[in-house]
């Protein structure tokens, strides 16, 4: 229960933030951070992958209402969610499972591993996102430019939030 | 029924998936103005290509009918052409300061429809066998045309039924002169005339005899009917200059012309009827008795 609530007040900070700051970043005309796929990341794994994909599909479809783009967000943000309930399993072995709940991070995972993880659900957002915004392979150059430069944007931003939550767990103990 | 249910709670998750998807799908394509114009840009173009080989199957079911209507219009439009032409030739000699009395603007050519039943080519006397007989109006003597050219003479009619003597036969021989292509600042000019024979061999291909030597000829110039015949109107198209060369006696040129008909596949014909062809016919005969006479 505590966990939900976590995850909801995080949630909505996220998606405030992707919404009202993140949004309007653009470096160079090209990256923009979409750190809100952070949430499909780390939903946690024992919950019911029909949850998981209805979750995804809500915050895709959360962004799209804020950003006047109806169902591309949601779209590309189901795709991920649907890979990380797939992918999640090959990442983990049997000493991590020692919690009841099993949520993605460094701290569960290890950094290496997270950083796979994180990398693999990113680029698939990123890539279906993006293609779907364009519509067409003409351009084909500056789309995988914005779609590469956002990708690292992406990665930055939730490796710095991880890496933050680590070191305060750790600084906590 | 067992085993689907399980297959369905097996793969739900995918299912699932998709069904999220394709509302996405649904939603992008309808909210967003860009990606719904290229979807349905692209669904007009699969939709447009279906249509066209669907177009492409049934042009053929429907081209019977198509080419009855064609023909049926053609004859219609050449029953015009001939009234006008009669009511320019009356007007323009009626406006001549020398009085002439105006021709009688009547219909001089009536035309009538009749399609090919059989068709020779391949023999030294052909003929061609029409679904028209008298009881249509087709009788001997009448001259018939395919809307690309002269094809020949009616030689005998049954109640339902006639047979022509087409340009590929030795025996039918037709008046023709030829006219210079017109070019920008030249009018065609009408040169001389032959009459076109054929004596067996390729079917596209006849022979003008007893052309005058001082004739400039060019290949590629025109051959029509003089009309000096009774049986064709004036200036319909026989086909054009070929080749040609210096006869045996060095005075003419032998001028070989290929036939704007195509004999192998003629569909549809009008048969010409000359109004007054009994007239003239019987004046001519009783000037040439008359002149024996003295």
């Amino acid at each position: 229960m505590n966990d939900l609530i976590k995850y909801i007040l995080t949630s909505l900070l996220v998606l405030v933030a992707q919404i009202l700051i993140l949004n309007n970043v653009n470096i160079y005309g090209y990256g923009t951070p979409l750190l809100y796929i952070w949430l499909v990341i780390i939903l946690p794994k024992e919950i019911s992958p029909y949850l998981t994909l209805l979750v995804s599909f809500l915050i895709g479809g959360f962004i799209d209402v804020f950003c006047n783009t109806p169902g591309l967000h949601a779209f590309a943000t189901t795709a991920a969610g649907l890979v990380s309930i797939k992918t999640l399993p090959l990442f983990i072995t049997n000493s991590d499972n020692m919690h009841n709940t099993f949520i993605p991070s460094i701290k569960s995972m290890g950094a290496n591993k997270f950083f796979n993880y994180t990398l693999i659900i990113v680029i698939l957002h990123h890539i279906l996102l993006f293609f779907m915004e364009a519509f067409s392979f003409e351009a084909f150059g500056t789309l995988v430019l914005r779609m590469v430069s956002s990708m690292i944007f992406t990665m930055v931003l939730i490796y710095a939030i991880e890496h933050y939550k680590f070191k305060a767990t750790k600084e906590n103990k | 029924m067992n085993n689907l249910i399980k297959f369905f709670v097996k793969y739900g998750i995918y299912f699932f998936f998709l069904a999220l998807e394709i509302y996405a799908t649904v939603l992008i394509v309808n909210g967003n103005y860009f990606q719904r114009s290229v979807f349905y840009r692209n669904c007009n173009e699969i939709t447009g290509k279906i249509y066209n080989i669907e177009e492409a199957v049934t042009y053929y079911l429907n081209l019977k009918e198509v080419n009855q209507d064609l023909s049926r219009e053609n004859v219609e439009l050449r029953n015009k052409v001939f009234v006008l032409e009669n009511k320019l030739q009356s007007m323009k000699q009626s406006g001549d300061t020398i009085a002439h009395s105006p021709l009688d603007p009547k219909l001089e050519y009536t035309c009538l429809q009749a399609k090919v039943i059989n068709n020779s080519t391949s023999q030294l006397q052909n003929f061609i066998t029409l679904n028209r007989g008298t009881e249509n109006g087709v009788k001997p003597e009448m001259s018939v045309i395919s809307p690309c050219g002269i094809v020949g003479i009616v030689t005998a009619s049954s109640k339902h039924f006639s047979v022509v003597m087409p340009v590929l036969n030795p025996k039918s021989q037709i008046s023709c002169k030829v006219k210079s292509r017109a070019n920008k600042d030249t009018v065609a000019t009408i040169k001389d005339i032959g009459s076109l024979v054929w004596h067996g061999g390729d079917p596209r291909f006849a022979k003008m005899k007893q052309v005058p030597r001082h004739v400039k000829i060019k290949k590629g110039d025109s051959i029509v009917t003089s009309g000096y015949s009774d049986f064709f109107p004036e200036g319909i198209m026989v086909g054009t200059v070929y080749d040609f060369k210096t006869g045996e006696d060095d005075n003419y040129y032998d001028i070989d012309v290929e036939l704007s008909v195509n004999f192998n596949n003629l569909a549809y014909v009008q048969v010409l009827d000359y109004k007054h062809k009994k007239e003239q016919a019987d004046l001519e005969a009783y000037a040439r008795r008359d002149s024996t006479k003295k």
